[in-house]
């Protein structure tokens, strides 16, 4: 069955409860007695038709009167229910403004959150950005040990390879530029070119 | 052979300083280059005096006495070619009376032996 056919049903049987009978055909003044309920002093107006007349409006306010009080009975399922409506609106209020929302899955981690001193939740946040500050400080500061004792090697080997190039090339050059050896020089001169010429052949050969 | 090293040892050959004959014991007959050791050998002959003699004919692996053939008979050759052997023929004398060693005794009595045939 669908929904739509199951409010077309419900549409044509379900009366309103606030329609007015004015409509109606029905009196609805038809079963209610009028006994006791007359207006006093209706029976002042005197005369042939125009006592009458007035004898048929007192008899028309006179029940309306009466049947204003007779109806209180009938109305009062109306009553109770706008009480009751109005009671069920003040519950829930009630209800929403008592009830603790956080009684849910997680509520104590929630409440812990909610109930942190944003003071605190900053603090906190501040201790573990210097603690995780504190692990890459240390971390980096070896690194850099690390690094810069690599580098330094590095360029030692790299500064002696310079300094054993550059000694070599000078000696080389002085060699090329040194007068030609003859018994003129010096012994010592000779020995000192002699030995200077072994150790570029050992350089050359390593 | 490094021709600035020739060139040093021709120096060292025809220089007057006595200490010249300890450089070239020193650096020349001592070196591990074959051509070395035959050219500073041949030049202390070529010096002709008792202590550049002495240097190739009384010590073991110098001069005639040197495990290289080459060196060996390149100092010989020189020894022989000299004008005045007076000095060096003193020398083998010396050397094969009174020289610890057998092999340098045998060596200094050869190239005594070429001496008298040359």
């Amino acid at each position: 069955m669908r929904i739509n056919n199951v409010g077309l049903n419900l549409g044509q049987t379900t009366n309103n409860p606030f329609k007015t009978s004015r409509n109606s055909t029905t009196n609805p003044f038809q079963n209610v007695s009028f006994e006791g309920n007359t207006l006093p002093y209706a029976d002042v107006f005197v005369g042939g038709i125009e006592s009458h007349k007035a004898n048929k409006l007192k008899m028309i306010a006179s029940s309306v009167m009466g049947s204003m009080t007779k109806l209180t009975s009938a109305f009062e399922p109306i009553v109770n229910f706008v009480n009751r409506v109005r009671e069920g609106i003040s519950n829930a209020w009630t209800y929403a403004t008592n009830k603790n929302l956080f009684n849910l899955p997680g509520e104590e981690a929630c409440k812990k959150v909610m109930s942190t001193d944003i003071v605190d939740i900053g603090k906190g946040i501040a201790h573990s950005a210097s603690d995780l500050g504190k692990v890459l400080d240390k971390d980096a500061l070896e690194v850099g040990k690390e690094i810069s004792s690599k580098i330094s090697s590095k360029m030692e080997l790299f500064g002696n390879g310079i300094s054993e190039a550059w000694s070599s090339m000078i000696n080389s050059v002085k060699i090329s530029r040194a007068p030609h050896a003859s018994k003129e020089m010096p012994v010592e001169d000779l020995k000192a070119m002699w030995i200077e010429l072994n150790a570029a052949a050992e350089r050359e050969a390593a | 052979m490094n021709k600035k090293i020739a060139e040093i040892i021709d120096a060292l050959a025809v220089h007057e300083d006595n200490s010249s004959i300890q450089v070239l014991e020193e650096l020349g007959t001592n070196s591990a280059d074959n051509e070395i050791r035959e050219y500073t050998s041949r030049a202390l002959v070529k010096k002709n005096m008792h202590d550049s003699l002495k240097v190739v004919i009384i010590n073991q692996g110098k001069g005639i006495n040197d495990l290289s053939p080459s060196v060996a008979m390149s100092t010989i050759n020189e020894i022989l070619s000299l004008k005045d052997k007076s000095e060096v023929i003193k020398i083998l004398d010396d050397t094969i009376s009174m020289h610890s060693d057998e092999g340098v005794k045998e060596n200094a009595r050869s190239v005594k032996s070429l001496l008298a045939l040359s």
